[in-house]
């Protein structure tokens, strides 16, 4: 399936009985045609698939330019994933060589899937998304520690205020009291 | 010790938000991947992905073709 750019799904991955993530993904074209609109999708990306085809041959500059892709536009905070494709087919030995190397030199994890088996394509997305969560998690406790804070100062400032409005007041009446 | 508000309760993980993105070369079957994961969280027991994966045929094209008309 090729994409004129970009295409969305939306998903619920249910992480556990109590947890549901509500997953958007977002397909980028791999022509190079394409590339300006596939840029403009990394914003606010929390988690990369990084798909090479097993059956073809790859370079690790290849593999690099993806990498620094990704780096470029999104940022190191953004979990990634190397994903082998089509390993149902006639894969390239060399081709899982460089990849596995890569993966283990750049503390990157790789796994090999088949769309047409469906072999290991939940694993992929449930590691990424298993990766994604507890940092999502962190972020909004922070959000929400702020807030509170916020909040907290907030009414701490107010009865400041009041307090220092009402000792003013009584100073005016003993000020008025005196004249 | 200080009050956790139920706010941050791991509850709220409930409905958790995120993006993926999915890049990679011209025809390494990115659109394969989403759409047969898509297939597994609606039907976890399918064994064959064949009739999916027919389905997804050159989006690029069908655009192009819809657009030229």
């Amino acid at each position: 399936m090729k994409n004129s750019g970009f295409d969305s799904v939306t998903a619920t991955f249910r992480l556990s009985e109590s947890q549901k993530v509500k997953l958007n993904i977002w397909d980028t074209a791999g022509q190079e045609k394409y590339r300006s609109i596939s840029r403009s999708l990394y914003r606010g990306t929390h988690g990369i698939l990084i798909c090479f085809d097993l059956t073809k041959s790859l370079t690790v500059e290849s593999i690099k330019i993806w990498l620094h892709e990704v780096r470029q536009h999104i940022g190191e905070e953004c979990s990634k994933v190397i994903v082998g494709t089509k390993s149902d087919g006639a894969v390239n030995e060399e081709t899982i060589r460089v990849l596995t190397t890569f993966a283990v030199e750049n503390k990157v994890k790789f796994i090999q899937t088949s769309a047409l088996e469906g072999t290991n394509v939940y694993f992929a997305f449930e590691f990424l998304i298993k990766k994604i969560v507890p940092r999502l998690r962190k972020r909004r406790m922070d959000m929400l520690k702020e807030k509170i804070d916020s909040q907290r100062s907030f009414v701490i400032n107010k009865k400041r205020l009041a307090s220092r409005s009402t000792a003013s007041n009584i100073s005016e009446q003993r000020c008025c009291a005196l004249l | 010790m200080q009050n956790i508000s139920p706010a941050l309760s791991e509850h709220n993980d409930t409905f958790a938000k995120a993006k993926i993105t999915i890049i990679g070369d011209n025809g390494g079957g990115k659109s394969s991947l989403i759409q047969v994961f898509q297939t597994i969280l609606c039907e976890p027991h399918l064994e064959s992905f064949e009739t999916v994966l027919e389905q997804t045929k050159a989006t690029i094209g069908n655009h192009f073709r819809k657009y030229s008309k």
